[in-house]
C-alpha cells in the first residue's frame, strides 16, 4: 500500500482514539477558529483591506487606500454590502475612520482593538488583508502568520509602529494585525520592498493599536476633514545622537510656548512620555509623531535629582512670521543681509538688526553657491519656521580693522 | 467521525507521533518571546570602510564574553579598515579585524578590551556544533534599516530550517559546501547575522548570496565553521556550546515546534516521489553577472588614476546595480531543475504548467539573441534599449529531462496541460528493458478541502547532487480559489518548490504547488525600479496558489487521456469581472473573452447585468455561481443595462454602436434570414445567449 495512504490511516485511527485528549486551547483548531471569528469583520474596500472596530459601523482603514474620496461602497467579511462614509483622516500618520451607513436596527460584526503595549517580540500574529485583490471575487480575505519582529519602530511617517513577518503585499493596506485572541492590535500599512519591486520580503509595519486609540475620539468627529499631527512647541532638546543615554536633556525652552506654560525648564531630563521610558532622542521623536492636534500628555522629568511630572498640551504646527525681511542677491553676491526687521517681532526680541548679514542658521554655516539656494532659504524662512521653534542664529555686524563682528543670538518664533 | 477529525488534527496526532517515533527536541523549546530577548541581546549591527572608501553594512553574532564577533565578508571585508559595531541599547564600539576568510566568506571581529562592560555581562550566543534538523524552528535577527541604530535592537523573526544542502561559488559569496537554508525572514541587513536554532544557539552565519533557485535565506553552518574556520577551530576563544538554559518554554512555540516537525516527517516521507525536471528552452536563462566589489575593481581600467571622490562613485554605482540586478534576477528562471511528482508506477508526473510554460525573450534585433549585460556598464544604459532596438518573442521548452531519485535522467513529454489548475501531467520514457515500478504517489489517497488556517507545507526538490528534500511551512490563507480549483497558501512559493506536492501535517496531499510569479519570467531586459513598482508577483511574496488535490483526482483521468483543459470545464458564458466595482449590489463586465458566446450576443465592457433567467443578480459570485448550476446547451437570459447617451440602434436584439458591430452581426446571421431592428430609447434590455461547453 502506498505509504501516505497508510500513513494518513494510521493517523486518524491516533486522532480518533485521542479526541479525549484535545484541550480546548489546540493552537492549530484556534487557528481556524481565529481566522473563521474574525473574518466577517473584514472590509473589502477600494484596493485595499479596512475593519469594523464597533458594531455601529465604526470602521478603520489605511488614509492611502481612500485616497481623496469620501464617500465608497464596501463588502465586509460576511458578504453584506454597504455604503461608507469618511469620518476624518490622518494623511501623515496614514488612518483613516470611517461609518457604514447601517439599516435601522442592523449591527454589523466588529473586533475588539487590542493592547499593542503587552506585545512583545515573538509573539504570534495574523495579519487579514486582500493582497493582490485576490479576494474580491470569492469574498474571501487572505490571512497569514508570523510573529512580532520589533517594536516602537519608525519607518517613513510611522512612528512607534509594529514591525512584524507575516507578509505583507500591496492589498494588505488598511488591514487589520491581530492577536491569537482576535484583538487589532495593528493596522498594515506598509512593506519594506528591494529596489522597488512591490512584494512581501518579510517585513512588513503596522500602525499599532494605541496610536489608534489616541485618534480614534478625533477622527470620529472631524466631518470628513483632515485631523493634523501635534508636536511639543517650545522645546528644544539635545540633537547630538547619545548613545547609552537613559533620557533627554532639555537645552532651551521658548517664553509664551506650550512648553514653558507645562512648565519645562532648561537642564531638564525627560524620562517618560505618557508612561512610555523616553531612553533617547529618537524614541521622544518617535513617540510624539503618534498623537493628534490638541492632545494632553503628561511628561515625567527629573530635576536636580527630583523627579516630577508636567502636563502639557501638543498643539499642530503654526506657521511663524519672523518680522524680518532680507536684501535680494546682488551680483555674485548672495549673503543674506537683513534689510527690515518689524516692530515688536520675534526677529527684534532676537536682537536681529537691519543691515545685520546672517551667516549661521540654526547652528549651520549659510554658504550658497547660487541663486536658487539662496532662494529656498529665503523660502524656508517663510514657510518652514513654526510657533515655539528656538532658533540659534549668528549674524556678521562688520567688525573695526578686520576683526569679525559675529553675534550669536538666540531666535524664538512667535 | 471525519467533520469532528477536520478540526483537530494537528495538536494529540503531532504529540502522538512524537511520542511514538521519539521526541525530536527532548525539552520543550523555549518560548518565541524569551528567546526574542536572548538573541536580540546579542546580535549587533556592522558597519565597515575599506582604504578606498568602499562601504559596508550588515549584522554580527556576539560569540564570546570578551567581544568576538562572527559576521560575513560582504559585511567585514578582508581589507577593512574602519569597522564600528553597533551593539543594542544605542552604544556603537570600534572593532579590528581578527581574522577573516574569503574562502568560507566568514570574518570575526574583536572590539577593545576597554569598551567591554563589567565582567561576564556581555551577552553571547552558545554555538551549536551539530546541523539544525530540516523541519525545526529557525530565527532570524537581523540589523535591517538601520533598526539599532534607530530602535536600538535588531529585529526578530521566525520561521524553520527548510533545507540543507550544498552550495557553490555565486555572485559575491565564494563559499562552498553546506548551507542551512531558512524561511524566516532575511533581507539586505541582514547580512552576517545570526541564525539560531529551536534551543537558542547559533547554528548558522546568515549569507545573502544564496540559491536562486529558491532565493529564501541560507546560513554557513557554525558546525562547518567550527571544523574549517582557522579562527574557531583551534579553539583559543572562550566559546560556549550549551544551550542557553532558564528560558520559559510556552504552549504556542511548542506547538509551532511540533507542528514543523510533523510537517517535515510528511514532506521526507515523499523523498521517493519526488523528481527533478531539466527543462531547456530556446533562449536558455540567463545569470545576471552579479560578482564582487574585487572584482569589478579590477576591471576597471585605469582605477589607480581615479580620484578618491570618483572612486567612492564607483563604488556607489556598482552597489546600486548589483541591487538591480539581483532583483531582476529575482524575475528569471533559475538554471537549475524544478520539482515534480510521480503519481503512477508506469512514469506519469505531476508538476507545475509554470514549470514547462513558455516565458518571454526579449531579443537584441540587431543580433537576433538576448543581449549579454555587462557589469562595468552604468546602470542607465543597461535599462535603456540596445542600438537597433528589442524585439519580444516567445521562449518555449524545446527538450524536458526528468532526473529520477537514484540519479538517472530521462526524457519525458507533456501529456496534458489543465490551466485553471495550473499543472501539467508529464509521461517519463524509461529505456528499453527499464520494466520496473517506479515508486509512485497514489492521488486516490488525496483529501479535499483545505481548512482555513490548516498548517500545510509546500514540499520541494533541492538542485543537485543528493538532491535533498526541502519544505517551505505556512498555513491555508484561502481555502478556495479560481473558483475552488485552487487554494491559498502563505507557505513561500519560489522557483524551487513549483510543482512540488502540498501536504498537512498528518499526511494529507492537499495539492500541487503553482506559480511563483506573474506575470511571467522574462529572459533578456532589465526593468527599471518604475517597472518594478507594477509587477504584480514575485517569488516568495507569502501569496501561493496551489491546484486543489481534489480537482486533481477528478481531473486525472482524462488528462492521462491526453487531454488539456484551456478553461474551466462546463458551461461558459466569457464574461470577466469589472474587480473595481465588485463591492456593491451590482455586477459590472470588466471585460469579454474573444469568440465566446457572450461577444457574440454583443456584451460589452461596463455592460450592467441585472438579471439571470429573471432572477436579480447582487454580485459576481451569485453570476458565476448560477451559470455552474446551468448546462452547456442551455439558453439564459441576462437583463443588461447599458447606459447610453441617446437613443441607440438596436438589431436583431444587439446593439450597433460600430461598423465592428454590424459585421458581427453580418456574420452571425444566415442568408435569408430576417430581422427586425428598433430605435431604443431604453437602456435596459433581455439579451439571450446560448451557453457553450468551455474549451
Amino acid at each position: 500500500m502506498n505509504r501516505g495512504r497508510r500513513r494518513s490511516i494510521v493517523t486518524r485511527l491516533i486522532a480518533g482514539l485521542t479526541l479525549a485528549w484535545v484541550a480546548a486551547g489546540s493552537l492549530a483548531a484556534d487557528l481556524t477558529e481565529l481566522c473563521v471569528q474574525v473574518r466577517p469583520a473584514f472590509v473589502f474596500i477600494a484596493g485595499g483591506s479596512g475593519v469594523i472596530v464597533r458594531p455601529d459601523g465604526l470602521m478603520l482603514t489605511n488614509d492611502h487606500v481612500i485616497g481623496p474620496k469620501r464617500s465608497f461602497t464596501v463588502r465586509i467579511g460576511d458578504g453584506r454590502s454597504f455604503r461608507a462614509r469618511l469620518l476624518g483622516r490622518d494623511p501623515h500618520g496614514d488612518l483613516a475612520a470611517l461609518e457604514l451607513e447601517l439599516p435601522e436596527g442592523e449591527t454589523v460584526p466588529w473586533l475588539p482593538l487590542g493592547d499593542s503595549e503587552a506585545l512583545r517580540v515573538g509573539d504570534e500574529v495574523v495579519a487579514v488583508g486582500n493582497p493582490f485583490a485576490l479576494g474580491v471575487l470569492d469574498q474571501s480575505p487572505t490571512f497569514t502568520v508570523g510573529i512580532v519582529s520589533a517594536l516602537h519602530h519608525t519607518q517613513g511617517t510611522y512612528t512607534e509602529c509594529i514591525v512584524t513577518d507575516a507578509e505583507l503585499n500591496p492589498g494588505n493596506s488598511g488591514g487589520p494585525l491581530v492577536t491569537m485572541a482576535g484583538e487589532v492590535v495593528g493596522i498594515n500599512g506598509q512593506i519594506s520592498t528591494r529596489f522597488g519591486l512591490r512584494s512581501n520580503t518579510g517585513l512588513g509595519f503596522a500602525i499599532s493599536s494605541r496610536q489608534v486609540r489616541l485618534w480614534l475620539p478625533r477622527l470620529e468627529v472631524a466631518g470628513g476633514d483632515e485631523v493634523r499631527h501635534a508636536r511639543l512647541a517650545g522645546l528644544e532638546w539635545e540633537p547630538a545622537d547619545r548613545t547609552a543615554a537613559e533620557s533627554v536633556l532639555v537645552k532651551d525652552v521658548a517664553d509664551g510656548s506650550p512648553a514653558a506654560a507645562a512648565g519645562f525648564r532648561p537642564g531638564d531630563q525627560i524620562v517618560s512620555l505618557d508612561g512610555a521610558a523616553v531612553v533617547n532622542r529618537q524614541r521622544l521623536e518617535g513617540l510624539l509623531g503618534i498623537y493628534p492636534d490638541g492632545q494632553r500628555v503628561s511628561v515625567a522629568v527629573v530635576r536636580d535629582r527630583i523627579e516630577m511630572s508636567l502636563e502639557v498640551m501638543l498643539t499642530a504646527p503654526q506657521r511663524a512670521k519672523l518680522g524680518l525681511s532680507l536684501e535680494r542677491a546682488r551680483g555674485s553676491d548672495l549673503s543674506a543681509r537683513v534689510e527690515t526687521v518689524d516692530a515688536g517681532s520675534a526677529a527684534e526680541s532676537a536682537g536681529i538688526r537691519p543691515g545685520d548679514t546672517i551667516v549661521a542658521w540654526g547652528g549651520r554655516r549659510l554658504e550658497f553657491s547660487s541663486r536658487d539656494e539662496r532662494r529656498a532659504f529665503d523660502r524656508s524662512l517663510r514657510t518652514s519656521i513654526n510657533v515655539g521653534d528656538i532658533l540659534l542664529v549668528t549674524v556678521d555686524r562688520g567688525g573695526e580693522g578686520g576683526v569679525p563682528g559675529e553675534a550669536e543670538l538666540r531666535l524664538v518664533a512667535k | 467521525m471525519a467533520a469532528v477529525f477536520r478540526g483537530r488534527r494537528f495538536c494529540p496526532t503531532s504529540i502522538l507521533v512524537a511520542v511514538f517515533l521519539g521526541s525530536v527536541h527532548g525539552a520543550e523549546p523555549p518560548a518565541a518571546r524569551e528567546l526574542a530577548d536572548h538573541v536580540l541581546a546579542a546580535t549587533v549591527g556592522i558597519a565597515a570602510i575599506t582604504a578606498e572608501g568602499a562601504t559596508y553594512s550588515g549584522s554580527g553574532s556576539v560569540i564570546t564574553p570578551v567581544g568576538h564577533i562572527l559576521t560575513t565578508t560582504s559585511v567585514v571585508p578582508s581589507d577593512a579598515t574602519d569597522i564600528r559595531v553597533i551593539f543594542p541599547g544605542f552604544v556603537s564600539h570600534p572593532a579590528r579585524l581578527v581574522a577573516s576568510d574569503n574562502d568560507l566568506a566568514i570574518s570575526l571581529v574583536q572590539i577593545a578590551a576597554e569598551t567591554l562592560p563589567a565582567a561576564d555581562s556581555l551577552p553571547v550566543l552558545a554555538l551549536a556544533r551539530e546541523l539544525p534538523a530540516v523541519g525545526s524552528l529557525a530565527y532570524t535577527a537581523s540589523d535591517v534599516d538601520g533598526v539599532l541604530v534607530s530602535n536600538g535592537r535588531a529585529s526578530f523573526s521566525r520561521g524553520v530550517v527548510s533545507g540543507i544542502y550544498a552550495v557553490v561559488p555565486r555572485g559575491e559569496s565564494l563559499y562552498r559546501g553546506a548551507v542551512i537554508e531558512t524561511t524566516a525572514a532575511v533581507n539586505p541587513g541582514s547580512d552576517g547575522g545570526p541564525l539560531v536554532d529551536a534551543s537558542g544557539r547559533l547554528c548558522g552565519v546568515v549569507s545573502l548570496g544564496g540559491s536562486p533557485l529558491r532565493w529564501q535565506g541560507v546560513a554557513i553552518p557554525t558546525a562547518v565553521l567550527l571544523d574549517r574556520f582557522a579562527a574557531l577551530r583551534h579553539a583559543t576563544l572562550p566559546l560556549d556550546f550549551d544551550p542557553p538554559a532558564g528560558l520559559a518554554a510556552d504552549k504556542a512555540t511548542t506547538v509551532a515546534a511540533e507542528r514543523a516537525a510533523a510537517l517535515w516527517r510528511v514532506a521526507d516521507g515523499l523523498a521517493p516521489y519526488l523528481v527533478g525536471i531539466e527543462v531547456v528552452r530556446r533562449f536558455p536563462p540567463e545569470n545576471l553577472p552579479m560578482r564582487s566589489w574585487a572584482e569589478q575593481r579590477a576591471a576597471i581600467e585605469n582605477w589607480d588614476t581615479l580620484s578618491a571622490a570618483e572612486q567612492k562613485q564607483r563604488f556607489a554605482a556598482f552597489a546600486d546595480l548589483m541591487r538591480a540586478f539581483e532583483v531582476n534576477q529575482l524575475l528569471r528562471r533559475p538554471a537549475a531543475d524544478s520539482t515534480g511528482l510521480v503519481v503512477a508506477a508506469d512514469g506519469l508526473i505531476l508538476t507545475s504548467l509554470f514549470n514547462l510554460g513558455d516565458d518571454t525573450a526579449f531579443v537584441a534585433k540587431a543580433t537576433g539573441r538576448p543581449r549579454v549585460f555587462d557589469p562595468l556598464s552604468p546602470l542607465p544604459k543597461l535599462l535603456a534599449d540596445p542600438p537597433g532596438g528589442l524585439e519580444r518573442q516567445p521562449n518555449p521548452v524545446t527538450k524536458l529531462t526528468v532526473i529520477l531519485p537514484d540519479g538517472r535522467r530521462r526524457p519525458a513529454t507533456v501529456l496534458a496541460r489543465h490551466d485553471p489548475l495550473g499543472i501539467a501531467l508529464m509521461q517519463l520514457e524509461l529505456e528499453p528493458g527499464e520494466t520496473e515500478q517506479l515508486a509512485w504517489f497514489n492521488l486516490a489517497t488525496a483529501v479535499s478541502s483545505p481548512l482555513l488556517g490548516d498548517a500545510v507545507a509546500i514540499v520541494g526538490r533541492g538542485s543537485g547532487e543528493g538532491a535533498a528534500v526541502t519544505m517551505n511551512t505556512g498555513i491555508v490563507s484561502a481555502p478556495a480559489r479560481m473558483r475552488g480549483y485552487q487554494f491559498q497558501t502563505d507557505a513561500l512559493l519560489n522557483y524551487g518548490n513549483s510543482g512540488g506536492p502540498v501536504v498537512d501535517a498528518v499526511g494529507n496531499f492537499l495539492g500541487i504547488a503553482g506559480a511563483p510569479i506573474e506575470p511571467d519570467t522574462v529572459v533578456g531586459r532589465l526593468f527599471s525600479r518604475a517597472e518594478l513598482m507594477r509587477w504584480t508577483r514575485a517569488p516568495n511574496s507569502g501569496v501561493g496558489m496551489v491546484a486543489r488535490a481534489d480537482r486533481i483526482r477528478a481531473a486525472f483521468e482524462t488528462m492521462k487521456g491526453g487531454r488539456s483543459f484551456d478553461r474551466i470545464p462546463g458551461p461558459y458564458l466569457g464574461v470577466q469581472a469589472d474587480t473595481a466595482r465588485a463591492f456593491g449590489e451590482d455586477v459590472f463586465v470588466g471585460g469579454v473573452a474573444g469568440g465566446s458566446p457572450a461577444e457574440r450576443a454583443g456584451l460589452k465592457k461596463g455592460d450592467r447585468l441585472l438579471e439571470f433567467n429573471g432572477v436579480e443578480l447582487a454580485t459576481w459570485r451569485g453570476l458565476t455561481e448560477r451559470i455552474a448550476a446551468s448546462r452547456a446547451g442551455d439558453t439564459i437570459t441576462l437583463l443588461v443595462q447599458r447606459r447610453s447617451r441617446g437613443p441607440r440602434l438596436v438589431i436583431a436584439g444587439r446593439d450597433i454602436e460600430s461598423v465592428a458591430d454590424l459585421e458581427r452581426l453580418k456574420k452571425s446571421l444566415q442568408p435569408g434570414e430576417s430581422f427586425t431592428g428598433t430605435l431604443s430609447t431604453d437602456d435596459t434590455r433581455e439579451v439571450e445567449i446560448l451557453l457553450e461547453e468551455s474549451r
